[in-house]
């Protein structure tokens, strides 16, 4: 099978879906054709489908986002690029007082098939105002999907679901994904929300990852694998819905279970999966849940100390002996 | 039928103390469709600790049974419907089998849930998934001993437990209800030796003449002791008799009863007056009394009434056996195995056919000394060839 790019994979479902239905059209900063977008995913589609699909918008997020909710609710499918997630927060009444809200206050009348893109993340050096991880605040909100893909597999698949669906879906990519390559067919294919994805079997531990700590995750297991020790890795790839039958069931296998996340630790999305398992598995567990996340700081533009607060293999390799 | 008034009663699993929430169905007394009248025993019934007859709570007909014998019920469960013959009745679940039966292979006993609880403030350091896994079994989690981090219990831990406790407990293959007739027997063997002081004598007899007897009239060993005890009987009284209370009660009828191993288990059908029968007609009845007992076709009266019982294992080979009085009889004869024996007859060595009797009797109603002299009785008819064939003619 073909490889390609995670951001590549994401400008296929973006293509495909243009071509298939001509209510989808795209809007954002810089995503037309003299840019193509800060991370490139929407390169050569201006090109290719016209300016009037491919909207380069002023440097406003929330109207940016208020445009999207006005012309969803008109009949179109519109998907939003939101730059940076930190830039989200610009654009947060739209996103979680507007395109939420809209199809519960209208008693179902009118929908929102509305998709808003943002990369999440550090590890780039640029600093507080561009390296959050913020999927807590989307999740936390009634009346928003949220998709963490971590592959260019999941990353195409879940995007045309998000796409074809009726509901607002918050699309959360992660910066250093865009160049990872890996296996993606060329055939159409959806992914539904609400599945979970088991990246790895293992038996002595289960490690919940999204987004780019999966795949850190997944080199933390070969180096446990070399000890001897075997852990199963859970990509939830939705967190709204979330797959919770697919942890549980897992974490009554192994007992155990570390989260891994990028986000802070107080009241993130490691907190809810915690919270869960120790609602509904509890009596299954053989050892405390752990979790590695971000302590609760700004990201710092220094390049050790952003290195020193994101988690990283041998944290994640650290917190699941602490359990075994 | 009166309008409106329901004739429907159910009979349900009686509470037979504080803590019974169940109870095992050992034997309905009646049929579906046999009629029944209100106080007489319908079935009976067993908890932990004691056995009940649950008396028919009204007159009709068992209609329905909905828990079969060997069927564990919970308390106030309905066991079956009694009502009119053509009155409609209501739809209720049948008790099954679908709770586990209380012992399985390798199980280990619940331990009472307040010992649990005092486990658990105990502050063991164990993993909920160790605590999880020691309440389902009932272990007592302190006795295991911890391998995770500061020697907290992990679940592995409860498990290699589990496993040892198994290895050790013995394993049960099958659980088999006492009833019917082993329940009877169970009861009336303890009842025998809780009650009479057991004293046994054995003899040895030379039965050259009884085989000489048998052949000649083709009848069996068994139809020949019936007789000769029966007429022995009549020269020692106090061997057929019963103890009442203050009193020994001497019958007057000499009714021999003979032990039958059948497939269900042990019955005794007495052949009634065997002193005053002939021989061949004692072999008839017993003949007959033994086809009914392989069919289960036996009477009460068959079973009733018995003196004295023999009982006869020498065709399994058993040479000399004590065996134990069938109460409230005063003794019992235990019959071995004819065998070919060397036996010293006038200073030479002969080869005779020899069987050993036992008899085990009463010692509160009778002592050593009579015992012996009917034993020698017995003895003596079984060897005395005129004597022998004389009384199987009368």
């Amino acid at each position: 099978m073909r490889e390609l790019t995670y951001r590549d994979a994401l400008g296929e479902a973006l293509r495909e879906e243009m071509l298939r239905d001509k209510t989808v059209f795209l809007l954002g900063e810089d995503i037309g054709r003299y840019w193509g977008g800060a991370f490139k995913v929407t390169k050569g589609l201006a090109e290719e489908f016209g300016d009037e699909r491919v909207r380069d918008t002023p440097i406003s997020e929330s109207t940016i986002v208020g445009v999207a909710v006005g012309a969803a609710i008109t009949g179109m499918r519109p998907v939003a690029e939101i730059m940076f997630g930190d830039l989200s927060a610009l654009a947060m009444d739209q996103i979680c007082n507007q395109a939420a809200k809209i199809c519960y206050m209208f008693g179902g009348q009118t929908k929102v098939p509305l998709v808003v893109r943002t990369p999440f993340g550090a590890g780039v050096n640029i600093a507080s105002h561009h390296s959050q991880s913020l999927e807590a605040w989307f999740m936390h909100t009634p009346g928003l999907l949220v998709a963490v893909p971590s592959t260019p597999f999941d990353a195409k698949g879940l995007l045309k679901t998000a796409i074809r669906g009726n509901n607002p879906v918050m699309f959360l990519e992660h910066k250093l994904l865009y160049p990872v390559e890996d296996k993606v067919p060329e055939e159409d294919y959806t992914i539904p929300f609400g599945v979970a994805d088991v990246k790895l079997e293992g038996k002595d531990a289960t490690i919940f990852a999204t987004l780019y700590m999966v795949h850190k995750t997944l080199a933390a297991a070969q180096e446990l694998r070399k000890e001897g020790i075997s852990v199963e890795v859970i990509d939830p790839r939705t967190l709204v819905p979330l797959d919770k039958q697919a942890i549980i069931k897992s974490v009554k296998r192994t007992g155990r279970i570390v989260i891994v996340t990028e986000d802070c630790k107080t009241a993130g999305v490691s907190a809810e999966i915690a919270a869960i398992v120790a609602e509904e598995a509890l009596d299954y567990l053989d050892a405390p849940i752990k979790r590695v996340a971000e302590p609760d700081t700004p990201i710092p533009f220094s390049p050790p100390l952003e290195k020193f607060v994101i988690p990283d293999e041998k944290t994640i390799i650290k917190a699941v002996k602490e359990i075994l | 039928m009166y309008e409106g008034i329901s004739l429907v009663t159910k009979v349900v699993m009686p509470r037979l103390s504080l803590t019974m929430k169940e109870g095992t169905v050992v034997q309905w007394f009646k049929k579906e469709g046999e009629t029944v009248k209100k106080g007489e025993p319908l079935v009976e019934v067993l908890s932990e600790k004691v056995t009940y007859d649950v008396e028919s709570p009204a007159s009709g007909i068992l209609r329905k049974i909905l828990a079969d014998e060997g069927i564990d019920a919970p308390v106030a469960g309905t066991l079956g419907i009694i009502a009119e013959p053509d009155e409609p009745i209501p739809e209720i679940e049948e008790i099954t089998a679908t709770t586990p039966p209380p012992e399985r292979i390798g199980e280990v006993t619940l331990l009472p849930e307040k010992e649990i609880v005092r486990e658990v403030e105990e502050r063991v350091l164990a993993s909920p998934a160790a605590k999880r896994l020691a309440r389902e079994h009932g272990l007592n989690i302190t006795k295991v001993k911890g391998s995770g981090p500061e020697g907290r219990i992990i679940e592995a831990d409860v498990k290699r437990c589990l496993e040892e406790e198994v290895a050790l407990a013995t394993r049960v293959r099958e659980v088999i209800l006492l009833k019917g007739i082993r329940k009877t027997t169970a009861e009336r063997v303890s009842l025998s030796a809780r009650t009479a002081p057991h004293s046994t004598i054995t003899m040895e007899v030379n039965m050259t003449n009884a085989i000489r007897l048998r052949e000649e009239i083709q009848v069996s060993y068994t139809d020949i002791l019936v007789k000769v005890v029966a007429k022995a009987l009549e020269e020692h009284r106090i061997l057929n008799s019963t103890i009442v209370g203050e009193k020994i009660k001497i019958y007057e009828d000499i009714n021999i009863g003979v032990a039958v191993a059948t497939e269900k288990g042990l019955v005794v059908p007495v052949v009634r007056n065997a002193n005053k029968k002939p021989l061949l007609q004692i072999a008839s009845t017993l003949k007959g009394l033994l086809e009914k007992a392989r069919e289960r076709e036996l009477s009460r009266e068959d079973l009733t009434g018995g003196t004295f019982t023999i009982t006869n294992l020498g065709m399994y080979g058993v040479e000399v056996f004590i065996p134990i009085i069938n109460p409230p009889e005063a003794a019992i004869l235990g019959v071995g195995k004819v065998t070919e024996k060397p036996v010293i007859v006038n200073k030479e060595v002969k080869i005779k056919p020899i069987m050993y009797l036992s008899l085990s009797y009463d010692h509160r109603i009778v002592d050593g000394a009579p015992a012996a002299q009917f034993l020698q009785k017995v003895k003596q008819i079984l060897e005395k060839g005129s004597e022998l064939f004389s009384i199987s003619e009368c």
